[in-house]
């Protein structure tokens, strides 16, 4: 049992999804718990709001489920995930366009106060400024359009490469190119006066 | 490399993504161009800014998406349930182990079917002295009845002589025995023959033996005269002349006129030779000189009698 569960561990995205697509389900819970956390925090980021990103992210992984069979060795499971996702994401603007972008602000709001606003730290604590910082670009991000802030989100918190965020969305590469290279100028404006902008500079 | 061109790929050097060569013309060019440079760091500085804290899950979401995918499988319709019990079994098709197996097993399946007993794993065949397989003296038990009669009537004949001849007939069983068809045979027609021959009292049987009789033979005369002639032997062979006396005289009187009846008549001739009954024998040899086989021998024999 030790010995599966080593084996489970050291295989890739690709092999454990072979195993399922014959009949493994623990490899299904493996890349479940492998991969929750990154898809859960694009829907929440993308969506703003924590029930419609669990929503969204449990809808991901039983599409995983039901699209199984389509899924290639050869292909890139993170980024066939992630196509998967890019459907899903379309269908929730289409089915609740309203509700996106009313908790939006408020949903984020909610979650970076989550990250420790109750016991305030001093001011020049690191971890503190830190926080100040992820909430302001996660605001700022909020405000993009959809197609920059799915593609910035999928290169920061899903870490696809542009090919892939490409292969993902069904766009070309340099469309990607230029949604990311909008995007991150747009977020760069609300970070630069910061002092962790003036020390990555450096 | 230009700067548009610089421009284009920048994403892809702040995110490590270029080839070499590429990645080398960018880095000749960001050398010389300040401006391209300057928004190269900038996008590097917003890369490491702009990290996103990754954000858990609610608790239970792994257990939830695998309860709902059970449930997912528990109405998937026959055609995908199909398709997944097929690459279940592909899947172990594959393996080594079960294709073994099966052909192990069809091997011995095989071999059940196919592979026959050696022959030196038969049982065992007894045979008798001419080489009849015992297993098929029930079919030629006929064939040798009268062979058998005759046979056996000689045993009591001797047992009703002189000493040596009760002894003969003592060593009589133990020839049957040797003779293994032959015991069997006499033992079969046996008791009948006994019968028959205490009624003749003690005579030895001739052509109205019953135990010929009743023999179904179907055998001819002169194929059943020889095997008599040869049980006649056996008995000269296994108890002596004293013994075999009697059934060569039979067989000399029974075919007086054939080449069995010459044979039996040399062979007399010879015992009472040896018994020193040589009156007898010569009587015998001097039929013998008219007879063109037998002629040269007979007469050497005379000239030897006359010679003592």
């Amino acid at each position: 049992m030790t010995r599966f569960s080593e084996d489970q561990k050291e295989a890739t995205d690709e092999m454990l999804m072979v195993r399922y697509q014959r009949g493994r389900r623990d490899a299904f819970a493996s890349l479940v718990t492998r991969h929750a956390t990154t898809i859960f925090s694009v829907s929440f980021y993308l969506l703003g709001n924590e029930a419609q990103a669990d929503k969204l992210a449990q809808d991901t992984f039983l599409q995983i489920v039901r699209e199984a069979a389509t899924f290639h060795l050869e292909a890139h499971f993170r980024t066939w995930v992630f196509g998967l996702f890019h459907k899903l994401s379309n269908k929730y603007y289409a089915e609740i366009p309203d509700q996106v972008d009313n908790t939006r602000n408020a949903g984020l709001s909610n979650s970076v106060d989550a990250f420790g606003t109750e016991s305030v730290p001093p001011a020049s604590s690191r971890s503190f400024r830190s926080q100040i910082l992820a909430r302001r670009v996660a605001n700022r991000v909020a405000t993009l359009p959809i197609p920059m802030r799915e593609v910035f989100l999928y290169k920061q918190a899903g870490l696809l490469s542009l090919q892939n965020i490409a292969t993902a969305t069904g766009a070309d590469v340099d469309t990607v190119r230029h949604l990311l290279r909008a995007s991150f100028d747009r977020i760069q404006d609300c970070v630069a006066d910061t002092e962790e902008y003036a020390r990555a500079l450096r | 490399m230009d700067c548009e061109t610089f421009e284009r790929i920048v994403l892809d050097r702040v995110f490590l993504e270029l080839d070499e060569l590429t990645m080398g013309a960018a880095q000749r060019h960001v050398a010389h161009c300040s401006r391209c440079r300057s928004i190269e760091v900038g996008l590097r500085a917003t890369r490491d800014v702009c990290r996103l804290p990754q954000m858990a899950p609610m608790e239970g979401f792994t257990e939830g998406v695998v309860a709902a995918e059970k449930q997912i499988h528990s109405i998937l319709p026959f055609r995908q349930r199909a398709n997944r019990a097929l690459s279940v079994l592909a899947a172990y098709a594959m393996r080594p182990q079960p294709t073994m197996a099966a052909l192990l097993l069809l091997m011995i399946g095989a071999s059940l079917f196919l592979v026959r007993a050696r022959p030196a794993e038969r049982d065992l065949v007894q045979i008798t002295e001419r080489g009849v397989p015992e297993g098929e003296i029930e079919q030629s038990d006929h064939k040798d009845n009268n062979f058998a009669n005759s046979f056996a009537s000689a045993i009591p004949a001797a047992a009703q002589s002189s000493d040596p001849a009760s002894r003969a007939s003592t060593t009589t069983q133990s020839t049957s025995n040797a003779h293994g068809n032959n015991c069997i045979v006499h033992c079969k027609f046996g008791s009948n023959c006994e019968q028959d021959s205490g009624a003749l009292g003690g005579q030895p049987l001739n052509a109205d033996n019953p135990c010929e009789e009743t023999n179904p033979s179907n055998q001819s005369e002169p194929q059943f005269a020889m095997h008599e002639l040869d049980a006649a032997r056996a008995i000269r062979k296994a108890s002596g002349c004293v013994a075999a006396i009697q059934p060569f005289e039979a067989l000399r009187q029974k075919y007086s006129s054939s080449e069995i009846g010459q044979a039996a008549t040399w062979d007399a001739a010879e015992c009472y030779s040896k018994t020193n009954r040589k009156q007898i024998a010569r009587s015998l040899f001097e039929t013998l000189t008219s007879s063109p086989k037998y002629a040269k021998r007979a007469k050497a024999q005379l000239d030897a009698l006359d010679s003592h």
